[in-house]
This record gives C-alpha cells, structure tokens and sequence, in this order.
C-alpha cells in the first residue's frame, strides 16, 4: 500500500538506535560482565562465574546494603501508595482549600531530590533541627533523636523524606482514577444502602485497581533504584547503616571493583524484574503489562 | 477536614518556608534554623554570595544547554518514533511497543553504562550527557506520545496523503501542530527530569568545570555546611526555574503524567 511509504523507518530510527544503543545494550552486556573480572580500567580476563555475587554475599557491608533497600522500598512502598490513596480521597472532596491542596500536595514533587535531601538534613539536625526543636516544644523530649546518625532509625528517616518527596505523585494518578468514576454508580450504590466503607472496597476500589497496581509498581521500583536522596543525606552512613544497593555500586565502582559493581546491578535488574512480574500477575486483572 | 486540611499543608510546607526565610537571614542568625522572620535582612548578601562562591553561573549555563538541547531531541525524537509505532501496524512496531514496555520498568546499568561511554570518549562530554538523558527518558515518553496519537484519526492522514502531502510535510505540517498540548507535557516532564538529575552528571561529568546545578549544590554544601543562609539561598536558586516552568505548565504536567502512567 502506498500509506505505508508515509510512515518511514527514518521517522523511527534516530530514537529508538540512541535507546537501544545507550540504554538497552548496557543493559544487556551487564549480563556478560557480572560474570567477569572486570577491573577498574574495564579490562577482564577471565569468566568467574559466581565469583562476584559470592564476594557480595559474603561482604558484610553489602548485606547490610540489601537489608536496607528492602526496608526502604517496603516502607517508601506502604506509605506513598497508603498515605496516595487517603489523600486522594481526601482532595477529592470539594473543600474550599481543595485546589490549593492539589498544587500543594504535588509541588515537592517537581523539586530536585539533592535539594530537598540537603533541607531535610536542617530539619533532622540533632540540636536545632525543626523537627527536634517541636517535639521538646510540645514536651515529648523522649522522643528527640539523632535522626540521620543513629543507625537503627537512619532508614526510617529516609523514607520519610523520599515519601515527603513523591507523594503528590501517587495522589495525582489516583485523583485521575477516581475522577473516571461515575458519580451515578456511587449514587446507586448509596440508595441501596451501601455503607461508605461497603462502597469503597466493592466499587472504588475495583474500578481503581490498575492505578493502585501502577502506583505499586512505581514505588517499588523508584525504592529499589534509590541512590540521589539516600546519598545526599547521609552517604550511606554512619558507616555502611544506611547504605543502599545503588550506594554500594557507587561504592565499588570508585574502588574500581567493576565486576562486583556490574553484579550488584545485575541483581537489582533481576529484583526489579521479579517484584513487577508479580505485582502484575497480583494486580493486574486482564494480565497485561 | 479543613483543619486536616491545614495540618497536610503544613507538613508540606514547613520544610519549604524554612529554606526561603533563614536563606534571608544572615550567617549567625541563619544557623539557629529557626521559622521566626529575620530580625535582619541580609538577602542580596547572601545570594550574591552564593552566586560567586557557588560558581553559579557556569553551572546554570552548563545545566541550561544540557536541558534544553536534551528537551528539544527528546520531543522530536519521540514523537517521530510514537508516530511510526502508533500508525505502522506490523510486526516490528509490535516489538518495538514490547521493548519500549521493557525499558518502562527497568533500570539503567550504570557500569557498562560507564564503559560504553569510556569506549566511545564520551566520559565528561555534553554529547554523552545528552545521549544518556534522550536514551534514559525514550520509553516513557514515546509511551505517552503513542497514547496521545490515538486520539489523532488516521483518516486525516489519508486526506493529506490524497492531497499530495510528503511523508515529513505530513508528520511536521499537519501532525506535530496537533501535539501541542502533549508535547508540552513532556517538555515539562523531561526538563524536571533532566534539570533535577543528580546520578548522570555525578558519573559523567564529574569535572568542576562542567558541573551542573544538582551537583555544585551538593558540593557546597560539604564545604559550608554550617553557613546554612548561603546553602538554602543555594537551595533556592536550583529549584526556581524548575518551579517557574511549573507555574505556568502545571496543567500539562499532571496530564502528561495521567496519560503516561494510568493508561500503562
């Protein structure tokens, strides 16, 4: 057919090549070289086999970092998709500050990660810190801490600014949902004697389930990948405590451990592969990607 | 509920109000980190300041050519790209939808990232830069573009095909007039995407001369740490033209984001 000619593979190529050039092909290759010995001028000479993930395992440093990764992408997980869904409800409401809640609500969003990891270094510091500062005001000074050095709660807090930071975003692609939702549909539900609660679980609910499998998806996969915000509050400390797999790359990377770094990668490709793949086939009713 | 209201408001903007005021405060006041206003107001000090000892403007210039040269290829890139894949219904455009999905969810491999550009001396290049940022946006947005061109009937194609129109004319003439308003989604998208970043320039362009904002911000912080008037004043300046474009682009912006992520 002559409407083909319109559609040429010129239009395609120029992006799809720079794709599959910078993002696809050392995605790829990443597989070979996490079986290498790769060394810090990116030479091998030799397959290892499991050399380089065994050296992870074993290193102690590094468990700590996947630890905390996986409490990071739970915790980040729960309360952005948790706190998305209450405060999407919540500004779907007509109030008269329901606009400027909306703006308000997204606006971190559209900030840079570095910067608000550094002023949330302000917030958290020990002495004079915001947060400090109001919990001995309101007398709850047993409640005071050392928010970024001490090693048991360094994670929490962390998660708190990421959740500070990509709220919005979940709230926006609920709102979204729940606006597609016929007001009929909650009207009959009502007249037949539905409870608010009866109505959310059996109607909002169901008819919202690709987003909440989407805002799943996103915060799992944005928790795995973290590294700018963990970096700039702590740089993975004190010691390795708050280390995370994309700090522990870095990490390597800088000791010119290539073949480690290539392998901790290649897990958190296959992390990321295995968490979707079942939120999909969990959420996801028509099975579709 | 207007009191919950009010107390969601609040925790959003704490952090924020307590950046703007104390970056008006001079050093010694500024360090106490307080909310109260500055008893002396010390703001074209401090951002004066800040935009020499920060080596500002090198940086705003080499972040503003990265971003916009990027923005730009990225919209004609991937709107020629959706173009194809959306109208082209065969078995090629069917793989590429599949690989594209891939690239949705998967992350960047940032060592053999690093090696490839270590092969091609494109470590501390603008170029390498900008191909990253084009390669690393690529799938989402011609994700959002293929969902828009949906919208647009082939058959307005097929008149201008009847017409005469050249295969280009058709796409630049006709098409692309039409995508305004998602190609204004995307271009806020992957301006906060490539103007916010932090990991790219902190492997790539990790020279002083070619710093970008993300990373003097970070550097300066480690050397003033406690002069928290000219950190904050810092703050501000990187955040700003992010947050004008967002004045005025706000609406596109959520759309885009809908129309990306609900649909997928």
């Amino acid at each position: 057919m002559l409407k083909r000619q319109y559609y040429r593979y010129s239009m395609l190529a120029p992006g799809l090549c720079i794709f599959l050039v910078f993002f696809a092909w050392p995605a790829i290759s990443n597989f070979f070289y996490a079986f290498t010995n790769l060394d810090s001028t990116f030479k091998y000479t030799r397959l290892v086999g499991f050399d380089n993930f065994i050296s992870i395992f074993e290193d102690s440093g590094s468990s700590i970092a996947f630890k905390n990764t996986f409490i990071f992408t739970l915790v980040t997980t729960i309360s952005k998709v948790g706190l998305g869904f209450l405060l999407a409800n919540f500004v779907n409401i007509k109030l008269r500050s329901t606009n400027f809640l909306r703006s308000a609500l997204f606006f971190p969003v559209i900030l840079s990660p570095i910067a608000v990891a550094l002023a949330f270094t302000a917030i958290y510091h020990p002495s004079r810190g915001f947060l400090n500062v109001l919990l001995q005001s309101v007398h709850l000074d047993f409640l005071t801490q050392h928010w970024l050095t001490n090693r048991h709660i360094v994670m929490y807090s962390i998660s708190f600014v990421e959740t500070w930071k990509w709220t919005g975003l979940t709230v926006i692609l609920f709102l979204a949902a729940l606006q597609t939702i016929p007001k009929e549909l909650i009207e009959a539900a009502k007249i037949d004697g539905a409870t608010s609660w009866q109505q959310k679980r059996h109607i909002i609910f169901p008819l919202i389930l690709p987003v909440v499998n989407t805002n799943i998806i996103l915060s799992l996969i944005g928790g795995l990948k973290v590294f700018d915000i963990v970096y700039a509050l702590t740089g993975g400390g004190p010691g390795d405590a708050s280390s995370v797999i994309n700090t522990m790359v870095f990490k390597s990377f800088s000791q010119g451990r290539n073949g480690e770094a290539t392998a901790a990668s290649l897990l958190l490709f296959v992390f990321i592969l295995i968490l979707v793949t079942i939120t999909n086939k969990y959420l996801n009713k028509d099975n579709r990607g | 509920m207007e009191a919950v209201a009010l107390l969601i408001s609040c925790v959003i903007a704490v952090p924020i109000y307590l950046v703007v005021v104390n970056s008006f405060k001079t050093g010694a006041e500024a360090s106490d980190l307080r909310l109260s206003l500055p008893t002396k107001w010390n703001i074209w000090n401090n951002y004066s300041d800040v935009f020499i000892s920060a080596k500002i403007p090198q940086a705003l210039w080499n972040t503003t050519i990265l971003t916009v040269v990027s923005v730009f290829f990225i919209i004609i890139f991937c709107s020629l790209s959706a173009y194809f894949i959306q109208r082209r219904d065969n078995r090629v455009s069917k793989l590429i939808q599949t690989i594209i999905i891939a690239g949705l969810i998967l992350p960047s491999s940032i060592i053999t990232t690093y090696m490839l550009m270590f092969d091609l001396h494109l470590v501390r290049t603008y170029l390498g830069v900008i191909l990253l940022y084009i390669a690393g946006n690529y799938a989402f947005l011609t994700y959002v573009y293929i969902g828009f061109f949906h919208s647009i009937p082939r058959e307005l194609d097929e008149a201008a095909i009847i017409d005469g129109v050249r295969p280009y004319g058709l796409f630049w003439k006709i098409i692309f007039p039409l995508l305004k308003p998602i190609s204004a989604s995307v271009l806020i998208i992957a301006f906060m995407s490539v103007w916010n970043d932090f990991t790219t320039p902190f492997y790539f362009l990790n020279t002083a001369s070619r710093f970008t904002l993300s990373l003097t911000v970070y550097f300066f912080f480690g050397q003033h740490s406690s002069d928290w008037n000219l950190v904050f004043a810092d703050l501000i300046i990187v955040s700003l033209p992010v947050i004008i474009l967002y004045l005025f682009l706000q609406r596109y912006i959520v759309e885009g984001l809908t129309a990306g992520a609900v649909k997928s």
